[in-house]
């Protein structure tokens, strides 16, 4: 009986195993892949060589049994199926006919269509001049709908033409574009169109701006004649003044940006004196655009994020080395660590994990507390598992990482071992230094710089914005490596309330919480 | 004459990219019915799961499609097409593969048990248990596919490609991102593999090749 294939023999995992060259020469020619030279070369080896000739053989069998595979072949409308699919999960309707094509480009015209399906199905007649009447109403309509937000605003207008024209309300707006702070559609300028223009825009809009219109349009018609009115009226208003696309511009990023406020910053600028308001609303511009730029780090660029992350890794590589160093140094004076001081001895995603949480914790904790940023200030505690810092003696301040007294002259021996301990814990789990952070601004895109530097008015607030990037950074990067079953230990070992709200989630979220660093041990 | 001029699936996809009168579904339907039947083959091999093949398929035809204001007509329209059904493929099995390590099902058959065992056993059983009995038809297809599911995903794919799509050892490199040696060795690897798994089979084939033949002479 013929050798059968070992069972144990992976044949997965082998691309990187030598190949027999004869073999690969065998395939080659095989292949059709030889050059004329090599393959008469090789059919004379044949002639003489009786076992190559059974190799090639082998060879070409194998491969011919590939013939008895059947064809594959689809269910009778996977074509269709298929595009149907596409068109479905696209923003931008598939042309399947032009006249299709049209109809879906004129979503926002449904409610007409169905109306006059609807009549013409119980036998009602709409002349052609009604249809068109009430197309060219609904054009004429739409300038109103495109921009209706800002139509709707509640603001005089010419604080609106004083603002157009403020440099540092622009400079706000330019970096809430920058950073994704607010996000204001690009105007269509409907009302600067003749019927034929509007209808050659609409036909070419994405999906998206289709919604977006119709369900302006339909907010539209449900206001009441006054406020229908009035948003006629504050149009007018906009389109006879000198600039009234700047105006215009900026009504719409006012409007999108109040929806952010807080009831308290919306108050301020209603309560303040008519010559006071613009001061007011740009000093809480101002204030929006830190947070604007504080949370770049969650629209950070792949590239950024990436090279970012391995330069942190890099960072925490270079302090486990340290640390090494040090324990080295003093397990020759006799001294070592505690157990528990070996734990933080990680790999250095790990490490930078535990960093990053740690840092993320101290900011929720100013946020709440609304000042600066004081790791354990307040009594409260960190998050669970993380480093030496929850003992309170890391230093929160970048740049003393490493320095303290071990081996001091004249300490005594448990002195001098939790001097060590601190010295260790504060090397690997203090925040960057200066240093460190230059070198991430150092693989940085110039966005990202740019945006980093449009509010930092201290190195030390850059610093401070900069690290926030970084432990967003991290969590978001870090590579999740804990096995299936030691995430169903871990969560075996949370308490029974916790994993009842657990339980409650969907799948994804309990996986996602399961592997929080926050949990690990 | 550019090379798109020369390709028709280039230039339907010049079309769909273009949405060249409004034409860019029909266009994009065409190029879904020349391809569906190889990329579904493809997918039934590349794939965790046979089952999953015409979803694979059809989702590497969105991507295309989401793909076609980039495309730019610079190699076989196939090679691209190729390429992003390597990915899809790639991901999907990493993703099955998670989910497989969260379940930590490995039931019998599944491709995560062992498919060299499954395929010993099949062998053992035409082959040595059943000597005399040829293993014809949907078995032999059967063992045929095992015999490829037991291969590295890059041998698949690199197999897949020459076998079935007739690519060159150049095409096969742009498809797969790697160089032309790296595919003459994956291939060598890939064939040696099948002589291997297949061998039980292909001596039996042979030895009963070799008996039928005085017997028809006598016939």
């Amino acid at each position: 009986m013929s050798t059968l294939p070992s069972q144990n023999r992976a044949y997965d995992d082998d691309d990187d195993s030598p190949v027999d060259e004869l073999d690969e020469l065998l395939v080659a020619y095989l292949d059709g892949e030889l050059d004329e030279q090599q393959r008469r070369d090789l059919e004379d080896r044949l002639i003489l060589d009786d076992a190559l000739r059974q190799r090639l053989g082998g060879l070409q069998h194998g491969w011919e049994l590939l013939d008895h595979l059947p064809q594959a072949s689809v269910t009778g409308d996977f074509a269709q199926t298929t595009v149907e699919m596409i068109a479905a999960t696209q923003s931008r309707t598939l042309a399947i006919t032009g006249r299709q094509y049209r109809w879906k480009q004129y979503a926002w015209l449904g409610a007409l269509l169905t109306s006059i399906a609807l009549c013409s199905a119980v036998g009602w007649f709409f002349p052609k001049a009604l249809d068109e009447l009430q197309f060219r109403r609904q054009l004429a309509d739409l300038p109103l709908a495109e921009h209706l937000d800002a139509y709707l605003l509640e603001v005089d207008l010419g604080t609106m033409v004083k603002l157009s024209k403020e440099e540092r309300w622009q400079r706000a707006m330019q970096l809430a574009a920058d950073a994704g702070g607010i996000v204001v559609p690009v105007s269509l300028e409907l009302g600067q169109r003749d019927k034929s223009q509007q209808i050659d825009v609409l036909g070419r809009m994405d999906r998206d701006a289709q919604s977006k219109l119709s369900a302006n349009w339909g907010r539209l018609n449900a206001l009441s004649e006054d406020r229908k009115q009035a948003v006629q009226n504050r149009y007018d208003e906009v389109r006879s003044l000198d600039h009234p696309g700047d105006v215009l511009k900026t009504m719409q990023q006012y409007a999108s940006w109040w929806n952010q406020l807080s009831p308290e910053s919306m108050n301020r600028i209603f309560m303040a004196k008519d010559d006071e308001r613009i001061e007011t609303i740009l000093q809480i511009v101002e204030r929006s655009s830190l947070l604007w730029v504080q949370n770049y780090a969650n629209t950070l660029g792949e590239t950024d994020r990436t090279l970012m992350y391995e330069r942190l890794r890099l960072m925490a590589r270079d302090r486990i080395d340290q640390a090494e160093v040090i324990i080295d140094e003093a397990k020759a004076q006799g001294l070592s660590l505690g157990n528990e001081q070996r734990r933080w001895f990680v790999g250095p995603e790990r490490l930078l994990e535990r960093i990053a949480y740690f840092a993320l914790w101290n900011f929720d904790q100013q946020a709440k507390r609304g000042g600066n940023p004081q790791p354990n200030a307040g009594g409260n505690s960190p998050p669970p598992g993380p480093p030496p810092a929850e003992s309170g003696q890391v230093d929160a301040g970048r740049g003393d990482a490493g320095r303290g007294d071990a081996g001091r002259p004249g300490a005594s021996g448990s002195d001098v071992r939790k001097s060590l301990q601190d010295r260790i814990g504060q090397l690997l789990f203090s925040p960057p230094s200066s240093e460190e952070l230059a070198a991430v601004e150092q693989v940085m895109s110039n966005k990202a710089l740019a945006i980093l530097g449009a509010r930092t008015n201290s190195e030390q607030s850059r610093q401070d914005i900069l690290w926030r990037w970084c432990a967003e950074t991290i969590v978001q990067t870090s590579p999740r490596r804990d096995s299936a079953e030691v995430i169903l230990d871990r969560y075996e070992s949370l308490g029974e309330e916790y994993r009842d709200s657990l339980d409650l989630k969907s799948p994804d979220k309990i996986f996602d919480e399961l592997q929080d660093p926050r949990l690990r041990p | 004459m550019r090379y798109q001029q020369l390709d028709p699936d280039v230039r339907l996809m010049l079309r769909v990219r273009d949405d060249d009168e409004g034409n860019a579904a029909a266009a994009f339907e065409e190029i879904v019915r020349r391809y569906q039947n190889r990329l579904v083959r493809l997918m039934e091999h590349l794939g965790p799961r046979r089952d999953l093949a015409e979803d694979l398929a059809q989702e590497t035809l969105l991507r295309v499609f989401r793909a076609r204001k980039n495309y730019q007509p610079g190699a076989k329209f196939s090679t691209w097409l190729f390429t992003i059904a390597g990915n899809v493929a790639r991901n999907a099995i990493r993703t099955q593969g998670r989910r497989r390590e969260l379940a930590e099902v490995d039931s019998p058959g599944s491709p995560s048990g062992s498919q060299a065992a499954v395929l010993e056993g099949i062998a053992v059983e035409r082959s040595g248990l059943m000597p005399a009995r040829q293993v014809e038809g949907e078995e032999r297809a059967e063992m045929v596919r095992q015999a490829i599911q037991n291969l590295g995903e890059r041998q698949r794919m690199a197999l897949m490609l020459s076998k079935f799509e007739g690519m060159s050892y150049i095409e096969i490199a742009e498809a797969m991102d790697l160089s032309t040696k790296a595919v003459k060795s994956l291939l060598s690897r890939a064939r040696v593999n099948l002589k291997e798994l297949l061998g039980p089979y292909i001596d039996q084939e042979r030895s009963s090749a070799d008996s039928d033949e005085p017997v028809d002479e006598e016939a």
